[in-house]
């Protein structure tokens, strides 16, 4: 991997975590040459915006993969082999009664079969991946996991603040007093509605214990 | 005939209660919004209001949530005429046409004219679904526990193989999904499967986190970054516009006839739907029309033909949920487990144990229509300027709304950080490019698909034959291996392909 390529490489991460712009939206096709032409081993490329781990494969024909195919192909095997074996102790049961085991043991087999096909065969003409959107990813996850502390310590008030406050900070370019005054508005409106028309058991104060 | 009348009087008496018509009217409205919203879909919406239908009776729920999904089509074609940005990808194709006749100043009457064919088409699936669901009924009544295996094998992998993207992939999710949906208490051994010691995993997962999600979360997640580079404008719409020529009219009406044709088909087949049905129908008119140049620059069959399909599939989508109990997509999956929320098996006993619902639920498709075109035509301009609502104002109160939603269902913390385990996944999954709608079906039909293949091979006495010994069964089953079939001839020739492209490359170095 040349100094240049990792230099893009952490580029793109990092403008997808600042939210500089709508990254990743123009992943736009990478044409089959590109590819084809001297990539041997493992080598990171990136193209416009869209990160590429292409690799030969004892030099078939498919000497461009797309990264995230290969890797939800080797999750869906492993996924589908641990289902498997840890199934078999539900017991099998005969042919004539099923046990519990033996549907989730066959659906696993079928699943690592199944990922086995993704991993040797989802091949693309035009190799892209889609973007990881970082921000949002983070943000909204951490907005939700806020609002379940917050209920269960502060109250729905502070609960509903949080929330709002927190995930309006998932698109780029947010702005701390427009956030806030959105935030306020919006727990307010929501706070009326959930609370006093549709009267939903939340202590407004304190928390649920 | 007359049972057909005696039924509908039925429905309309059911459906023309105060309430059901007040959950009607919130049904279409919602999802005209959601529709001209781009951003925001059908599914999407439907999953947010799921946790309220459980404080609603099952017709009321039902109606309201069936009205978002027929609402969100009818009323997404505006965007895409207006600003050629598709509401829900079910009219992305009018944008071609519509926007073409709106840059010539007659969106107007591409309005109006999608209005009259959406309403078109919707009328003639809905006829088709009144008439041909009693006699669907009558032979599925009869199905064994062998046949319902293999019905639902054969709805599952046609909703993986025929929808766009990966077949294999598809299945995979597929049997993903099964496997989430056998999670919780075995009810034949009361054997706690996968549950690993976590109390909540006992009862199973919740189809409403699971839903909430997959299509809340996760859509909200993946649609914040790409909504930024949308840039609303206004256009304005005045009534004069709207009308159009006794042209228009003359173009429109066969067109509208073919579309409703193709859409009602596209529509009760698994994983096909309103999008794949207003595609074909295009094509079908291009492909018919004596002069194909006019398409694209403002032709009003090419707006009018691939509406009228993708609103007549919505209803037809219906036929295979009602009368079998197998979802064809994510939306009827929903709808499914709606009613599974409110006690109620799906399945061909549906239509005899429940006629009420069933026949109050298609009589309020024939109101809804009737508000939707009220809703569409006149206060046309009302939607326009919702458009200028920007989705950084609405995704936190959508985040909120999931919070609280989910909260109410069970006064329940845990639900909600389930919701963002489910987001988490579902955000991979998209990531991935694993479809969600098998994944959701797979969730949905996995434990009942379980007990039929046990009861299956009790019957037999453990002779998996039992699946190809009776005809009906047999035939299902073979369906099901000639569509993977064809999808692996598919990929073998686009594999071909891409081998043939390689080898010139080569030898051009």
């Amino acid at each position: 991997m040349s100094e240049a390529d990792n230099f893009t490489l952490r580029c793109g991460w990092i403008r997808s975590i600042i939210g500089e712009e709508a990254y990743g939206q123009s992943s736009r096709n990478c044409d089959l040459k590109y590819f084809t032409k001297a990539l041997k081993g493992i080598s990171y490329k990136t193209d416009h915006n869209s990160t590429l781990l292409a690799f030969d494969l004892k030099r078939t024909y498919m000497q461009f993969r797309n990264v995230s195919d290969s890797l939800c192909g080797i999750l869906l095997i492993i996924g589908g082999l641990i289902v498997a074996i840890y199934s078999k102790k539900y017991g099998i049961g005969t042919m004539a009664n099923i046990g519990s085991g033996f549907f989730p043991m066959i659906l696993g087999y079928m699943l690592s079969g199944l990922g086995a096909i993704i991993f040797m065969t989802e091949f693309r003409k035009t190799a892209q991946m889609k973007a990881f959107y970082v921000r949002p990813f983070v943000v909204v996850a951490s907005a939700i996991l806020a609002f379940v502390f917050a209920l269960n310590y502060l109250g729905m008030v502070a609960a509903i603040f949080v929330v709002v406050s927190i995930s309006s900070v998932a698109r780029p370019k947010a702005r701390i007093i427009p956030t806030l005054v959105l935030a306020f508005v919006i727990s307010l409106i929501s706070i009326i509605v959930f609370k006093y028309l549709l009267r939903i058991q939340m202590p407004l104060f304190g928390g649920l214990h | 005939m007359t049972e057909i009348l005696a039924n509908m009087a039925l429905g309309f008496d059911v459906a023309f209660s105060p309430l059901h018509l007040w959950y009607c009217f919130l049904g279409v409205f919602l999802g005209t919004v959601v529709g001209v919203l781009p951003g925001i879909g059908a599914l999407a919406t439907i999953s947010l209001l799921l946790p309220i239908t459980y404080h609603l009776s099952t017709l009321a729920a039902i109606i309201m949530l069936a009205g978002v999904y027929y609402g969100a089509v009818f009323g997404s074609s505006t965007a895409s005429i207006l600003l050629k940005l598709p509401g829900t990808p079910a009219s992305a194709v009018v944008c071609e046409d519509g926007y073409a006749m709106t840059k010539k100043g007659r969106g107007g009457v591409a309005l109006f004219m999608t209005a009259i064919a959406s309403y078109v088409g919707g009328t003639i699936g809905i006829i088709l679904l009144t008439v041909f669901s009693p006699i669907i009924v009558k032979v599925a009544i009869q199905f064994g526990p062998a046949e319902y295996f293999a019905l639902m094998v054969l709805g599952l992998v046609a909703a993986s193989t025929l929808s766009s993207g990966s077949a294999a992939k598809g299945l995979a999710m597929v049997v993903f999904g099964i496997l989430l949906g056998l999670v919780g208490t075995d009810v034949n051994s009361g054997i706690f499967r996968f549950t690993f010691d976590f109390f909540v995993l006992l009862e199973g997962i919740n189809l409403i986190v699971v839903v909430v999600g997959l299509f809340g979360v996760a859509e909200v997640i993946a649609t914040i970054i790409p909504s930024q580079s949308q840039k609303a404008q206004s256009t304005k719409v005045t009534w004069r516009k709207l009308l159009p020529t006794k042209d228009d009219w003359s173009r429109s009406w066969f067109p509208m006839l073919r579309g409703s044709g193709i859409g009602s088909f596209c529509g009760t087949l698994p994983g096909v739907g309103c999008t794949v049905a207003s595609f074909m129908a295009y094509a079908l008119e291009v492909r018919v029309s004596h002069n194909p140049a006019r398409f694209g620059k403002g032709a009003i069959e090419g707006v009018t033909a691939p509406e009228s399909a993708n609103n007549s599939a919505v209803q037809t989508a219906f036929i295979p949920t009602l009368t079998l109990g197998i979802p064809g997509d994510a939306v009827m999956a929903v709808m499914i487990g709606a009613l599974m929320i409110h006690g109620i098996a799906p399945g061909p006993l549906l239509m005899v144990e429940e006629p009420d619902l069933f026949w109050g639920l298609i009589a309020s498709f024939w109101i809804g229509n009737l508000m939707l075109i009220v809703l569409n035509v006149p206060f046309v301009g009302l939607w326009v300027r919702l458009l200028k609502v920007p989705y950084n104002k609405l995704y936190p109160a959508i985040v909120l709304f999931v919070c609280i939603g989910i909260f109410s269902i069970n006064n329940n913390v845990y639900d909600i950080v389930l919701v963002l385990i489910f987001g988490v996944i579902g955000y991979f999954m998209s990531f991935f490019s694993l479809p969600p709608a098998p994944f959701l079906l797979g969730f949905i039909l996995g434990p009942l698909m379980e007990e039929y293949f046990r009861r299956a091979m009790l019957i037999s006495r453990g002779s998996p034959l039992t699946f190809l010994e009776r005809p009906i069964s047999a035939s299902f089953i073979l369906f099901s291996f000639a569509l993977i079939l064809i999808s692996v001839l598919c990929w073998l020739r686009s594999w071909l392909r891409v081998r043939r492209q390689y080898k010139t490359e080569q030898r051009r170095e």
